[in-house]
């Protein structure tokens, strides 16, 4: 069992470009069939989407945000109000995300620094 | 990342994943046809001592010894007998509600109130000892294993409790006997004030009231009544205060050792010596206090000793450990010298018999310390003792702390989540947490919320790892630290109080994802309903 070694090393490996996130919310019906989602990646179900002429994909909004504050985004004229609130949401889903590994990182390159 | 950082981390995952494998860290993700799996080694070795002194498991057999710590099917159907005395749920698990009643019968140091027990046993005393009808089978052997060990059966060697004991008192007069010498022990002492001489519950209270007992046998006058009917009871009840203060001692028949001489070739022959007396020695020499050195005092039993055992009777403030007393101790141990063999075996003997958590804390610390010269046994007894008074506060701690950690950094995954079948809403991120979503045309306000609030507690959990994280390596690091400098012996000592602050910082985090189900399907959710 290496769950946490590849945790660890999956880690590593987030912290490469934290200097700007993206936030993407799509509308579109898809369905997973037959996989482990664990397994499944989301660029994969993107893709195959995109190949299926009968399903119908577009862009309800996107927020990048950059690490000296600066922001861009962009919203679909018809997103609805609950769809909006999703997204902002998942803007902050993802900034909470990344000041965790940030502030997780600062705690151990401090300890190492101190050996 | 810089390298040292990655390989650093991975080291860590590493000794992670290690530590769980072999069972220092509880496994809880783990599949379970028994439910024990999520059980540390310790925990098991602390059960199945347990299980030895109330006579479930025979002592002797390679299978049941105490320093087993698998989980066998003999195990699990001594749980399971245990259960049903008791009068608890029977399913073969050693949990939070096993435990407690386990620390009911055999703990010294805690549950000293059985009128307190309902709160453990969902049982009130009247109804363990009911005035008519059989007693609680479980309780039976606690009151026989405690009479036992203070002395008040009549032949150590063939009155030790085994599987074939017999239980009620009106069908072994041994026992029997045994509890009416105790009640008139107790009488003498106040402690008793009815004349029966059978098992009641005044009789119970007066039995596990431990420190009461010793408090009496402090006073000169009382203890003059009592020492000479019952001078053997009094030494042995002295043996399970040693034994408590963490000295080279067990509860129950003194033994013997021979003595150590500094020549190799003495001029007289070399004596076996009472392992009670060095064991008090022991004691007056670490306990130099003006109160305890009022008089010149003797190794043997005395109310001296007694009132000495008194003193520390009182739960000191918690300040002291993280203070006055850790520097006072480092002085004593720089100018006092033990042997590494003794050392290791007292530790080993702690390790089995008290309750794990932050004691694998003090196995890093071991780890550390016994690559030193100098060391003291009793010092790292009474600190294990201190600390798993904690640890058994935070043993589920533990075991959540190692669960959310795996639910949280499961998020490093990237993986795709959907929270219904069919899903209306897929969320995923890339590895530097981009965050991706996709909802159905139809998805509704409710159906978004509701999806959103389980994504976000995922992330929660993550953030909640990594803190998690951080604490443990920043204990590490402490420890690391002690061995590769001079002074690491003087460090770890002072490294304790960060353990405790990081510990505390632990288990702030878990307290603030208070609605966590350990994400196992079986009655192991039982653990956040009996700790909540």
């Amino acid at each position: 069992m290496s769950t946490f070694k590849k945790a660890m090393s999956n880690l590593a490996n987030a912290v490469q470009d934290l200097s700007k996130l993206d936030v993407i919310t799509f509308e579109g019906s898809v369905t997973l069939e037959g996989s482990d989602p664990e397994l499944v990646r989301f660029s994969d179900v993107m893709a195959k989407a995109k190949g299926n002429t009968a399903v119908k994909v577009k862009v309800l909004a996107s927020t990048q945000t950059s690490i000296d504050g600066d922001i861009v985004a962009f919203y679909d004229t018809n997103i609805t109000e609950a769809q909006r609130l999703a997204h902002a949401d998942l803007v902050q889903a993802g900034a909470e995300s990344r000041k965790a590994t940030i502030d997780f990182v600062k705690s151990i390159v401090g300890d190492i620094a101190d050996l | 990342m810089a390298d040292s950082a990655a390989d650093f981390l991975a080291q860590f995952g590493m000794g992670l994943d290690a530590a769980v494998n072999e069972r220092h860290l509880p496994n809880p993700v783990m599949a379970v046809s028994n439910p024990n799996q999520t059980d540390s080694a310790a925990y098991i070795r602390a059960v199945r001592a347990r299980l030895i002194e109330l006579g479930y498991l025979a002592e002797g057999d390679k299978r049941v010894n105490r320093s087993n710590h698998t989980l066998d099917p003999i195990l699990v159907k001594k749980i399971k007998q245990l259960q049903q005395e008791a009068g608890i749920e029977v399913d073969g698990w050693a949990g939070p509600e096993t435990w407690q009643v386990l620390e009911c019968l055999v703990s010294f140091e805690n549950q000293q109130q059985p009128a307190d027990w309902q709160q453990v046993w969902a049982k009130p005393l009247a109804q363990l000892i009911p005035a008519v009808g059989m007693p609680n089978l479980a309780l039976l052997r606690g009151i026989y294993c405690r009479l036992y060990s203070m002395g008040f059966f009549s032949d150590w060697a063939q009155h030790r409790i085994h599987t074939k004991t017999i239980l009620l008192p009106q069908d072994n007069p041994a026992f029997a006997l045994a509890i009416a010498r105790f009640a008139q022990f107790a009488r003498r002492l106040g402690l008793l004030s009815t004349a029966s001489l059978t098992l009641t519950e005044p009789l119970v209270h007066a039995l596990y009231q431990h420190d009461a007992i010793v408090v009496k046998l402090a006073d000169a006058a009382l203890f003059a009544q009592v020492t000479h009917e019952f001078q053997h009871n009094i030494e042995a009840i002295s043996r399970i205060e040693l034994w408590l203060l963490g000295y080279d001692i067990t509860p129950g028949q003194d033994q013997t050792e021979w003595e150590r001489l500094r020549a190799k070739r003495s001029a007289r022959p070399r004596r076996q010596l009472s392992k009670t007396t060095l064991a008090i020695s022991r004691f007056y020499q670490d306990n130099s206090s003006e109160a305890l050195h009022a008089k010149p005092h003797s190794n043997t039993v005395d109310a001296q000793l007694m009132a000495a055992f008194a003193v520390l009777t009182h739960e000191p403030s918690k300040d002291i450990y993280l203070g006055k007393q850790l520097n006072n101790t480092v002085q004593s141990i720089l100018s006092h010298k033990q042997h590494k063999k003794e050392f290791q075996n007292q530790f080993a003997r702690l390790a089995n018999g008290i309750f794990d958590g932050l004691k694998r804390v003090i196995r890093w610390l071991f780890r550390a310390v016994k690559q030193l010269q100098q060391f003291t046994t009793e010092f790292i007894a009474n600190l294990a003792r201190y600390i798993s008074r904690k640890a058994r506060k935070f043993y589920i701690g533990v075991v959540k702390a190692i669960d959310i950690v795996h639910a949280g950094t499961s998020y490093l995954r990237n993986s795709v989540y959907q929270f219904s079948q069919p899903a209306n809403l897929l969320f995923s991120h890339d590895h530097d947490f981009d965050q991706y979503c996709l909802l159905s045309p139809s998805a509704t306000p409710a159906q978004i919320q509701h999806h959103l609030v389980q994504y976000r507690f995922r992330v929660k959990l993550y953030a909640a790892s990594l803190n998690i994280i951080s604490h443990l390596m920043r204990m590490a690091h402490r420890v690391l630290k002690t061995v590769t400098t001079p002074f690491g012996w003087l460090l770890a000592l002072l490294a304790l109080a960060d353990f405790a602050n990081s510990a505390k910082a632990i288990k702030q985090q878990l307290d603030s994802i208070a609605d966590y189900q350990l994400s196992i399907d079986i009655k192991q959710a039982l653990f956040q309903a009996h700790i909540s």
